[in-house]
């Protein structure tokens, strides 16, 4: 699935019942494995729940993949990769 | 100023202090009991061990000192009966389905958060539908009574100091092990988050500052029943002085700033629950919208799946139907009752971990999908 544009998936969990929040995010980040590990591949996750925000890094990191939180306007970005799957890319 | 304004903006202060504290490490009691069956490891948990730990130590200190009178059975904590585990029960499912405490909820609505809104109506409902069950719960209380003593030590008839001491040695060494294993704080992602356990030490302070100066732990949810009766009273003013648990005014207490005692019930006047209750009430929803506007987070967010809006208003009917049960919430007995070492609040907490469980499963089933 190379390619030049990144394959990004977005995913809103912002204003979802505790611990839904961090239930879903864990679910898709089960879900796009495969992609996540060999692919050009990113997620990124609205959330706006400062546990969940911290669980999720948390958790991704355990996972040995690579994050980046942006805070924006009234939420946080939860950007999700893997450094080496986007080397092997050649970006 | 006079004493009711005294009591109201000391409340208001407790109340504000404590919802900008609960906003800003999302201190969720909810939260720390449900995680260890949902993920079978809970981060909050030391904390929350470690808020229950310092409460036993500061209200046992003002208690000796003389900061603190009670004498229990008394309204703060009465006589323990199984109806208050499975009230617990009930409350354990409720706060799984409403993702968050009678107090969680307070602090969530406060930074913009629609369920939690929902889960307030949903607690106020349950209440309610607790105001035509109580003449048999009551009946059922009394045939359950479980014992004539109303604390551990009076069970074992064992000095109240002693065994705080004991429990504490235990309890300092359970914490000393989690905070060597780097449990104690939380990885951080987020600006202006504050540590739970400095929360939890913050919390601790304000649950004894509640106790020495307004005369009781802290507490909200009789406040829901009073919301409710105040709504009844508009439109049926005959039904509710029908009602038995809407007439009561069995609720006595100490009041340290007044310098006698006041009573109170659930039913719609205001009294000397209500002046301590409101103004704590609406602290803590603008505690946590001023943090939260003050770090820009301010939001409300409309696109919520239905399932999960259904699944806090049962959550909240549930946590006000079992708040009345038990006959409190989470806050009033693992905050001040568990701390007294109160038969019915370890009791209540007993019940809170089958009902997590229940929670949970009901949680990843019908809900969302883990």
């Amino acid at each position: 699935m190379s390619s030049e544009t990144p394959s990004t998936v977005h995913i809103d969990v912002r204003g979802f019942v505790c611990p839904s929040s961090l239930l879903v995010a864990l679910r898709e980040l089960n879900k796009h494995r495969e992609s996540l590990r060999t692919d050009h591949f990113k997620i990124e996750l609205m959330v706006d729940n400062h546990d969940s925000i911290n669980r999720i890094c948390d958790a991704v990191k355990s996972m040995g993949y690579d994050f980046h939180v942006t805070d924006t306007d009234n939420s946080y970005c939860i950007a999700i990769y893997r450094t080496q799957a986007l080397k092997e890319a050649n970006l | 100023m006079d004493n009711a304004t005294l009591i109201i903006l000391i409340s208001l202060g407790l109340g504000l202090f404590g919802g900008v504290v609960m906003h800003r490490s999302d201190f969720c009691l909810a939260g720390a009991i449900r995680d260890i069956f949902l993920f079978r490891q809970s981060p909050l948990l030391p904390s929350l061990v470690l808020l229950i730990l310092l409460n036993m130590v500061f209200i046992e200190i003002a208690r000796l000192s003389g900061y603190v009178a009670y004498q229990l059975p008394s309204s703060l904590y009465g006589l323990p009966a199984l109806t208050t585990l499975i009230g617990g029960m009930f409350f354990g499912i409720g706060m799984v389905l409403a993702g968050g405490c009678v107090v969680g909820a307070l602090y969530k609505f406060g930074a913009g958060s629609l369920s939690a809104f929902v889960t307030i109506v949903g607690m106020i409902l349950g209440s309610f539908v607790y105001v035509g069950l109580h003449p048999y719960w009551k009946y059922l209380s009394e045939k359950t009574r479980l014992s004539e003593a109303a604390t551990l030590p009076q069970l074992l008839d064992m000095n109240q100091t002693l065994m705080l001491l004991i429990v504490v040695f235990v309890l300092f060494f359970v914490v000393l092990r989690w905070h060597r294993q780097g449990m104690l704080v939380r990885p951080s992602f987020v600006r202006g988050y504050l540590q739970p356990w400095v929360a939890g030490v913050l919390l601790a302070i304000i649950t004894v500052v509640s106790f020495a100066v307004v005369g009781m732990p802290l507490g909200i949810t009789t406040s829901y029943s009073k919301a409710g009766a105040f709504v009844a009273q508009f439109f049926s003013p005959a039904w509710v002085s029908s009602q038995e648990f809407l007439q009561i005014r069995g609720f006595n207490y100490y009041s340290p700033l007044a310098d006698s005692f006041l009573s109170a019930g659930p039913g719609p006047y205001l009294d000397g629950l209500s002046t301590v209750q409101f103004p704590l009430i609406g602290g803590i929803i603008l505690g946590a919208f001023i943090s939260s506007v003050q770090l820009k987070k301010f939001s409300v967010h409309w696109q919520v799946p239905v399932i999960q809006l259904v699944s806090a208003l049962i959550g909240g009917i549930l946590l006000g139907l079992a708040s009345r049960m038990s006959p409190a919430c989470n806050v009033w007995h693992l905050l001040g009752g568990i701390p007294l070492l109160s038969l019915q609040s370890l009791l209540f907490f007993g019940g809170l971990f089958p009902g997590a469980w229940i929670g949970t499963r009901l949680l990843t089933r019908l809900v969302v999908r883990a």
